[in-house]
């Protein structure tokens, strides 16, 4: 290896000793070049400040000559002890990121182990982040063998799926227990809070248990504010998961490192970047090459064909996606009246059978809503493969579609649930007087609307699953084992994990969840449950039935995406429930809140009067005097600030140009000139006698193309 | 485990700890693997003996590795591929999810340099790919070159027909799949 050195040229890393300085303090081109230790240069080595040494540390693997054990020592050995204690807190307080092969940072250890000697122990000079950072990330993982092992065979893409799906069963765990330790436990406990209401409801016992928010007292037992509990565990576990998601979104953003999103990389990355060194099977790896083979060759033809197509082949293809778009749009319509409609009116002509019509009434929205969500997204991939888009601007605009579909499908849902709770505040018996005498109380009947919304969530939730369960069984193990046994040769094939679907699944459930926690504080151990269900479901599916996707190479940071749409997802879902809070009245027959016109009244209640004058600025803060001039205000802010990032990134793509331009034009010269020039002439002049010196002999110089 | 805790002494472990991306238990479980490559070699009283090559390429999160013999190059002490304990624990360690991006790109560098001559010339970038598409698919000449030729003129500023250091961690550093799939777990 060392002999190479002679021949390359000059070139490639900065001269560097003495003889060169007055060249190297010209050149007013700052390229990261480290200096080189010729093997032979008999120099000794100077002493280098801490950072100096770092540097070059980490670039020893070009820096053939360095020894960073010899530097090291001559630096121990020619300063004073005082500083000595300084310069090895700051080689290892960084020494670990640093690049350099363990066993070369294990020599420089030593050396300064040997130093130190003299006094205290080297260990407390460790850096000490770097102990508990590493201690705390190895705590333990669920799943974390599982997930290597999809890894192995798919890649990591789709073990960030199941990574995904982990970090919402985190969720979903301590949003149950937190509920669970607040406002069950205390009932639980306390024997004073059986009621003596009997609640009828689609689940008979299920519904007067305290899995509804029907059988929760709203007494103040042995000091502890039932009611007030309810409502403050519930409105803390929704804050703390809005800023848990929003905290790693952020986290998450930095460490993408806003890098300029222009595509130029494209060759680059699939040649650097996409093997994908976690698969460790056989199998995998052969998918993974066949995939990365037919993106990489269709994206070099892609390039080549730079011809026109006709424009009667593109005026057909915008007239058929406009056709497909209206399509679109007449689909979500269409499904939010339906959604609508059976929700209100519909109902069984008389003669069908008996026990159908039970089912169906109990179960009639639900149905229609798991319905809708399995056929029309499959009904928009279809769409899409038809458009002809180019495949990352297919999946895209699916991806985009169906997200619209899911959200539609939730706000209709939780709309028509709104209808039911009118209707049943109309009828319900416990109604109060409202002082004008003529309450019809003969048509009364028993009403407890957030039972019934609850129960409707919570069906919803079932129903899911169950779906998904059949779907995976009938569908996916049924088309492998055909394709397996041979029966239908070539027409069908293998399904592709699908990821961005499934993480929408996901989405969509946790949506459900956090729909039903007020009515049903332990709707999240049903979503737990739900969750490792639809793991191993999945993982099972996708060792037995399924295989890798094709599309090795992702340009999308849809890691962030995904969480984003669950931040948006929290507030489709929470905001309806502040709504109930503040203005729906809640039920007069059951629940903690039974007494009560608003439920805010407890908080009010509980905390005491708030004095006038903070109450008067209370009201007037919520008038429309203050909030349009604050809505326009944070516009404003988030234009400033959107300014900014562009004038920024326009700011990075122009230093890149001149950082291409200095380093062709620069790298061309000192190439020039130090072929062409005699070693050693340049002296030790510096300067602008050097400058000068430079320019005489490039004027001498041939052309250098 | 609690019989290899025996094999390193409590200052060897706080110094490999302190080196590597690991903590002490991962450092014993990789001590543990490394061992399994070939226990009659590797005893207590030796554990720092040099492995073969092969021996190590039976590895089984690397047998499958197009790049296995190259990575196996760039972190033996010797370049000839047969690695002693620390070569292994470095090598995973570069491997693990806490090394930061700096050092993967260095060592993905190393391992696409095929040459050995701190450059990635066009020669070095074909066998990269030859490797990446597997025996049966190679791309044909004019692809490859196209290839080649895009790849030079997305990250080659210089003009010099090979990618330096510099220019490929300035490639690399935008890449937001990188970290993701330059990983390996024991």
């Amino acid at each position: 290896m060392d002999s190479d050195r002679e021949g390359l040229p000059l070139v490639q890393s900065g001269p560097s000793s003495s003889q060169y300085s007055g060249l190297r303090n010209r050149s007013n081109y700052t390229q990261p070049e480290p200096e080189i230790d010729y093997p032979d240069n008999h120099q000794e080595p100077k002493l280098l400040s801490p950072d100096e040494l770092l540097y070059r540390m980490n670039y020893a693997f070009i820096n053939h000559g360095f020894d960073a054990e010899q530097q090291v020592e001559h630096a121990q050995s020619n300063l004073p002890a005082a500083e000595q204690d300084d310069y090895e807190e700051k080689i290892l307080d960084k020494i670990k990121e640093n690049s350099l092969p363990l066993r070369e940072k294990l020599k420089v250890i030593r050396v300064f182990q040997r130093g130190s000697n003299r006094h205290h122990a080297v260990k407390g000079q460790y850096s000490r982040q770097g102990k508990t950072r590493n201690n705390i990330a190895s705590a333990f993982q669920l799943w974390d063998g599982v997930i290597k092992n999809i890894a192995a065979y798919f890649g990591s893409n789709v073990a960030s799926y199941f990574k995904f799906l982990r970090i919402l069963f985190y969720i979903n765990i301590s949003t149950a227990f937190v509920m669970f330790a607040f406002t069950t436990l205390p009932h639980l406990i306390d024997t004073d809070t059986e009621s003596n209401l009997t609640i009828t409801g689609t689940f008979g016992e299920l519904s007067d248990s305290l899995m509804f928010y029907g059988a929760y007292s709203n007494k103040t037992i042995h000091h502890y504010n039932h009611p007030l509990a309810y409502l403050l565990t519930w409105l803390a576990v929704s804050v703390t998961t809005l800023v848990a998601i929003g905290v790693s979104m952020n986290v998450r953003y930095r460490r993408s490192k806003l890098a300029i999103t222009e595509d130029n990389y494209e060759f680059s990355h699939r040649t650097f970047c996409s093997w994908d060194h976690g698969i460790t099977t056989r199998a995998g790896t052969r998918d993974h090459i066949r995939a990365f083979t037919m993106e990489l060759k269709e994206k070099i033809r892609e390039d080549q064909s730079h011809e026109r197509k006709a424009w009667t082949v593109i005026l057909a293809r915008l007239l058929g996606r406009l056709a497909s778009n209206m399509f679109v749009i007449g689909m979500l319509g269409g499904s939010g009246y339906l959604i609508y409609y059976v929700a209100q009116e519909f109902e069984l002509p008389k003669e069908s059978p008996d026990f159908l019509q039970k089912l169906f009434t109990k179960y009639q929205l639900t149905t229609v809503v798991a319905a809708l969500k399995l056929i029309v997204p499959v009904i928009f991939k279809l769409i899409g493969k038809l458009e002809a888009w180019h495949p990352r601007i297919e999946q895209k605009v699916t991806l985009t579609r169906t997200t619209l579909f899911y959200f539609a499908s939730l706000a209709i849902f939780i709309s028509s649930l709104y209808n039911v709770t009118q209707e049943c505040l109309d009828n319900s018996e416990g109604r109060p007087d409202d002082g004008s005498g003529n309450i019809n109380k003969t048509n009364t009947e028993f009403c407890c609307w957030e039972n019934e919304v609850g129960e409707e969530v919570f069906k919803l939730i079932l129903v899911d699953l169950g779906i998904c369960v059949a779907v995976a069984l009938f569908f996916y193990v049924l088309k492998a084992l055909l394709v397996k046994t041979g029966q239908c040769f070539d027409w069908v094939k293998l399904s592709e994990f699908d990821v961005s679907s499934n993480v929408l699944d996901l989405v969509y459930g946790q949506g459900l969840v956090w729909l039903g926690l007020y009515f049903s504080p332990v709707i999240a151990i049903v979503g737990a449950i739900k969750l490792i269900v639809v793991f191993y479901l999945r993982y099972f599916v996708a060792r037995v039935a399924i295989t890798p996707p094709t599309r090795v190479f992702r340009a999308s940071r849809s890691g962030n995406f995904y969480l984003f749409l669950l931040l948006l997802t929290w507030f489709l879902c929470i905001l309806p429930q502040a709504y109930v809070i503040i203005e729906l009245t809640p039920s007069w027959d059951c629940g903690p809140f039974l007494d009560k016109k608003h439920v805010d009244e407890v908080i009010t209640n509980g905390v005491g009067d708030l004095p006038d004058w903070l109450d008067n600025t209370l009201s007037y803060i919520g008038t429309a005097a203050v909030a349009v001039p604050v809505i326009v205000l944070l516009i404003l802010i988030g234009l400033y600030y959107k300014t900014r990032a562009s004038s920024y990134s326009d700011l990075a793509r122009q230093l890149r140009n001149q950082l291409i331009f200095e380093r062709k034009v620069g790298k061309r010269e000192v190439f020039a000139i130090a072929t062409s020039a005699p070693a050693g002439s340049l002296g030790r002049t510096t300067g602008v006698a050097a400058a000068n010196k430079i320019d005489e002999m490039e004027e001498r110089l041939p052309h250098y193309q | 485990m609690g019989g290899s805790q025996s094999v390193f002494t409590e200052e060897e472990l706080d110094d490999y700890q302190e080196l590597t991306y690991f903590t002490k238990k991962e450092i014993l479980h990789v001590y543990k693997r490394f061992r399994e490559l070939d226990p009659e070699k590797v005893s207590e009283v030796n554990k720092n003996v040099q492995l073969n090559n092969e021996t190590i390429l039976e590895l089984s999160e690397l047998k499958v590795n197009p790049f296995k013999d190259q990575i196996t190059k760039v972190f033996s002490s010797d370049g000839s591929g047969n690695m002693t304990f620390e070569d292994f624990l470095d090598m995973m360690s570069v491997f693990s999810d806490n090394a930061p991006k700096n050092v993967k790109v260095e060592y993905a560098f190393r391992i696409y340099d095929f040459d050995g001559d701190d450059m990635l010339s066009s020669r070095d970038l074909k066998e990269v790919v030859d490797r990446l598409t597997g025996e049966g698919q190679k791309l044909g000449d004019e692809e490859m070159q196209q290839l080649i030729d895009n790849i030079f003129e997305e990250a080659d500023l210089d003009d010099d027909e090979s990618l330096s250091f510099a220019e490929f961690e300035h490639v690399i550093s935008k890449a937001p799949d990188f970290v993701n799939s330059f990983r390996i777990r024991l």
